[in-house]
Order: structure tokens, then sequence, then C-alpha cells
């Protein structure tokens, strides 16, 4: 499987295939060792980190000797999401928020009339096997609701508009 | 006097569980109160008695005077040890546990009283022939007094509260224009914050170094000093790290620093441990600040390089023993300390509470851990967010830098972000290891504590891949479950920062 994983405006082409590791096309002799909880080992070469990696609002935050940062890592499927995500903001920039995919409504957490955050999750959809949140594009009001949970969905069926604040 | 058996400590976190151990080594028993938040905190496990005394807002519990002396009552304590914080240097306190016919471990009602008050306590520094810093030791009756005051000093001053402490009610004035302005608002703030609206005028010093002797007297004519302490890493006057001896004072300014710090115990007759603050000017010339009627948070570099137990000397002192120490003590190599707090250097050092999840302490020769939580603890948003001190020492300065370089890597907290990449920083930093700093080093500084090194950067980058992809092989559910958690966490640590913030 392939990965970009971003941290701080830097990314990193990792690629993992059994135990075959590779960073941006070169080998890397890399192991993850689990600790229990969020706390792991990184073996790279000789050297061993410990870390924590916990899971964070938009990625991985992983610490280490008191220095902490988030990590976003996108596989292809998730990077397509992104993408597809970019087209379904750009449509919802009135507001309205639609399906970035096929998938089946498993959960509407979003109501009528109720304040949402940027990147609030409206909506949970499952597609490919994965629930996937589908969050507002903006801070404001939820205006209307137009899917219910247990309902199947296509790909840009619209799912609610959220009115942006101010 | 009989000698004590009993000890009731009127604290919490670190210096509580501190005093525990000298008391156990000495043979005493220990009594501890808590508040409903630290009904499972380290000093309440490790204490003979622990007695609940209110909820946990520290005005109802750890600050509220009645139930605590009701505690030593129900618990047959004989003496208080205040710790310092909350009700240490509350001359009040000090007065009613002697009322209820306790000891009291620290100076006298009087002296805490006298000390208290800035003004107060610079008449008696100057009589006493300890040098302070230019001003006026009376409380402004008025702007047009604060202006000649301000005129025959020289600018710029520093409008300070007689009542203060910490930064509060103080206001630099760099023009005669702005005096009167500064001089309502820095009375405002004293008000405020003191409930005592005085303000009187120092000329303001730059770029000084904040260096401090510590003191034992018996009050019965013998004083000892032991040495200075260095605490001009700083932050908004919240001491950041410390160490001793300071880099800049020599034998004779050492001397000199001693005998002012000697004069002013024996001047107000103090009895126990106290400390006195000194500014050191950077032309080498130093101006009494003020005097800690109490055991300081960095008392540990003293114990370190004069191999002496600073708390045990408390409590001989407070039983009425003699002080017993030879007329000249000699200190040994250096120490180093790190105030490991629960803020995020980060982000500009906003409160990081949480659950501490895992903690790896370090160990190894020379370096001493004052540790106030265990794994498990919540660190909450209701008192001082110091939750260790991480203490070494060497034969040297550089030897001391080097240890605490490895004992900071070393160091694992996970839960909550707290200050050590600051401390991983400032022991790197060169203006640090050359000695040459002051109180300005901290807001000076690029915070260079920020970055992530290239290595770091890869290897996060690795090890986020690698658990995203072990994590995506769970079950959808679980994941999500996960996440949800998350989010409820992260809600309520919103929540208590906007409450903490009000």
């Amino acid at each position: 499987m392939k990965y970009t994983a971003s941290i701080r405006g830097k990314s990193f082409e990792i690629e993992v295939d059994g135990d075959c590791i590779t960073l941006d096309g070169n080998p890397v002799d890399a192991e993850l060792i689990v600790r229990g909880g969020s706390l792991y080992q990184l073996r790279v070469g000789g050297e061993i980190t410990n870390l924590s990696v916990a899971r964070a609002a938009d990625g991985w935050e992983v610490g280490s000797r008191g220095t902490f940062a988030v990590v976003v890592v996108e596989d292809r499927r998730s990077r397509l999401l992104r993408e597809l995500g970019a087209t379904a903001a750009a449509i919802s920039r009135s507001g309205l928020v639609v399906a970035p995919m096929p998938g089946l409504v498993l959960e509407v957490s979003a109501t009528v009339g109720k304040a949402v955050l940027e990147g609030e999750g409206l909506v949970l959809l499952e597609a490919m096997k994965m629930e996937n949140q589908i969050k507002s594009p903006v801070a404001g009001l939820v205006e209307a609701v137009m899917v219910e949970a247990g309902q199947t969905v296509e790909r840009g069926a619209h799912l609610a508009t959220v009115r942006a604040e101010g | 006097m009989a000698p004590l058996r009993r000890i009731l400590i009127a604290n919490r976190g670190e210096i509580a569980v501190r005093i525990i151990r000298t008391c156990r080594a000495e043979g005493l028993e220990v009594v501890v109160v808590y508040s409903e938040a630290d009904q499972s905190e380290p000093h309440v496990k490790l204490a003979d008695q622990a007695i609940p005394i209110g909820k946990a807002p520290a005005a109802e519990s750890y600050l509220n005077i009645a139930n605590i002396i009701d505690a030593a009552r129900i618990s047959g304590a004989d003496a208080i040890h205040p710790g310092y914080g909350f009700l240490a240097e509350r001359a009040d306190f000090a007065a009613a546990v002697i009322d209820a016919g306790l000891t009291f471990v620290g100076p006298s009602p009087d002296v805490m009283r006298s000390m208290g008050v800035k003004t107060e306590a610079r008449k008696i520094m100057e009589a006493a022939g300890v040098p302070v810093v230019p001003g006026n030791s009376d409380p402004l009756e008025s702007a047009a007094e604060g202006r000649r005051v301000a005129e025959a000093v020289g600018l710029p001053v520093l409008l300070k509260a007689a009542a203060g402490g910490g930064g509060k009610g103080m206001r630099l004035v760099t023009s005669m224009d702005d005096l009167e302005s500064e001089f309502e608002r820095a009375t405002s703030e004293a008000e405020k914050s003191f409930g005592d609206g005085s303000v009187y005028i120092e000329r303001y010093i730059d770029r000084p170094r904040h260096v401090e002797i510590q003191l034992l007297a018996d009050g019965r004519g013998n004083v000892r000093q032991l040495g200075e302490r260095e605490c001009s890493i700083q932050r908004r006057h919240q001491k950041l790290i410390e160490e001793a001896p300071s880099p800049a004072v020599d034998g004779e300014l050492r001397g000199a620093l001693g005998r002012a710090a000697c004069s002013a115990a024996l001047a107000v007759g103090y009895q126990g441990a106290g400390t006195v603050e000194f500014l050191l000017a950077p032309d080498g010339k130093f101006y009494f600040l003020e005097m800690n009627t109490r055991i300081q948070v960095e008392h540990p570099i003293t114990e370190m390089i004069f191999g002496i137990d600073l708390v045990r000397w408390q409590l001989k002192i407070a039983s009425g023993q003699e002080l017993d120490l030879p007329e000249h003590l000699v200190s040994r190599g250096h120490a180093i300390e790190c105030r490991i707090i629960a803020e995020d250097p980060t982000q500009d050092f906003m409160p990081s509470p949480g659950v501490i999840e895992y903690l790896e302490i370090p160990t190894g020769p020379g370096v001493r851990w004052d540790g106030g939580v265990v794994e498990g603890c919540a660190v909450g948003l209701h008192y001082d967010p110091l939750i260790a001190k991480l203490v070494v020492w060497g034969e040297d300065r550089e030897q001391a830098i080097g240890r605490m370089r490895v004992a900071l890597d070393e160091l694992t907290i996970v839960g909550i972000k707290t200050s050590q990449p600051f401390h991983r920083s400032v022991m790197r930093d060169p203006g640090f290891c050359s000695g040459s700093y002051h109180t300005g080093f901290v807001a000076e500084s690029a915070d260079a504590w920020c970055e992530l090194s290239d290595a770091d950067s890869m290897h996060f980058a690795l090890a986020a891949a690698l658990v995203h992809k072990q994590d995506s092989h769970r079950p959808p559910s679980a994941a999500t479950r996960g996440a949800k958690q998350n989010l409820w966490a992260e809600q309520a640590r919103r929540e208590a920062l906007r409450n903490w913030q009000k």
C-alpha cells in the first residue's frame, strides 16, 4: 500500500509491502513495535525511537520526548475521497453538502437548526466497507437535511445544507 | 518546645510528596489533606492519614484555613507545614495555626506580614543596610507625587503594587507623559488583584539577572546562607529553569550577597528556611527584590550542591532545635532544575490538562525527580501546572548540562503536553550554555523549542503511516468509535479551557 504522509508542510511517500518499506522510493530497514496503548517503538536501522501515536481530529498526533506534531496520512482511497471532496466543497460553497461517493447512510448527526463547526461530521456514510464522516465545509447552522439513516445514496446526492455564519 | 511527632502538610502535588519523604525519614508521622479532585493523588497514598477538606477549587479546600485547622485537630497533628503557594505566605494562616496551639513550620506571622508588604520590606532592608532599587518606600499618594519620585529616580521607572507579586499591578513608565495614566492602571490592577491599590516606584533595571540567596535561621541569632540560585530563565515572572551556583556570581559577589541576605534575616528575627531575592544589574550592582518566607520550588538545587536536606532543617528549627551547622558551608559541583509543567510551549504555554497515560521517569547518577504525579493521574486546571521538577547534579556546569540533556531525552510523558521540548531546546542553546543570559531570555528566544528536526519529521511520518496501515485493517466500527471518544475528550478539554480563561 502506498501512503502520502504530510507533516508541517513536508510530504513523504511511503510504501509498505509486507515487511518491505520504502521512503520516497528508497528502501528503509524500519519496523514498528507496539508497546501498548498509544506507545510504539520505531526502529530505523539500528536506531530506536520511543513514540506515541494517537488519533487526532485531522490525522495522527505523533510525539517523542515531549515534541508533538500532526501527521496526515493518505492512501490512494482517501486521496481520491479528498479530491472528490474538493469537488463537493466547490459545489457546497452555497452550503450544499453532497455525497462524495455512493453509499449507505449509517447515521445522521445533523439536525435542522443545529450549529456546526467547520469540519464537524454531518452524515456517516458507509462506502467501500468503510465508514466515512461527511463533514460540514463551513461553520454555520444546518438549514436542511435531505437523507435519513438506512437510505442508500448515489454519488452527488444532496445530503444537507449548512448556512455559513456571518 | 516538645519535639514534633505528627506533621500535617497543608499542600498537594510534588511539594507534599517531597515533605512526606523527609518526615518519614525523620521518623515523623504524616497527615495530609486533600480536595475532592485529589483523592487518588500520590500525596494521599503516601501519607499515614489523609483527611478530605473540601471541593476541588482551592478556595474551598487548600485555602480553607478553618477546615485545615480542623483536620489537624481531628488527626492529632502537632505541627503544620504549609509547603509553598496556597497558604504558605499568609500571615493570618500562620496566626491561626499558632492560636490553635500548633506549631507553624515557618517564620512568625509578624515577619510574614512585614515581608508581604513590599514597601514595608523595602524600609526594613534599607534600615539593615541592604541595597534596594532606587525609588520610594511609601505608597504614592497621587500621580503628582509619582512624578516627583520618577524625576528624582530617573526614567524609566516601574510602578509596583505594594501588596503585589507575579507581575500584577506592575507597569513600566518610559515617558513622563504616560506616568499619570499608568499610575491609574497600576492602582486599579493592584486593587483588583490584591484588594489594595497602593503602588510605589522603583527605577527600572534593564536586562537584570534574578539571583536569590537561600537562608536558614533559628530565630536565636544563628543564620546560615547556602549560596545563590540563578533564576533568570523565566516567562512572565514565572521561573522555568534554575541553576546553582550562578554563572554570573563570583566568590566576592557571593560573599556580598550572602552578607546582605543574612543581615536582612537578622533584622527581622527570621526563623526557618527563607530566600532573599535580588536583582543583579549588568554593571554588577545588586538590589533587594523581596523575601520569600517559605521553602522555594527550586530548593532542591541548593540541596544538591550543599548535601543538605532543607525540609529537615525546617522541621528541626520548628521543633526548637539550634541551627548547629558549620559557620561556613561549602558547596560542591553544579545543579540545574527544570520545572516540568503541564503547558504546551509550542502554543505559547497554553495549559494542557489531561490524564497521564504513560510516564517514564529518568534515573541515573546525579538525577533527581521530585514528582507529584503517577500514571493515571488527571492534571486539571484547578491547581498549579507544575507536575514535577527534574534536577541534576554534576561535578561542574558542563557535566550538569550534559546530564540534564540525557535525562530530558529519557523522560517520556504521554497524555498531556509539557514544557519538556522547551527544556531540551534551552539545554542546547548557546546563550544558556555560555552562561550569559538574563530575565529576557525566553521572550527574546526565537521559539526554538517549536522546531521539528528532519530526523523527527521522517520518524513521525513513518510511524504514522505504519500505525495508519494497522488501523485501517481493523473493523471500521472500532476505528470510528475511537475517533468519537477522542472528539468527546477534545470537547471536554475545550470546555475546561474556556472556563479556565474566565
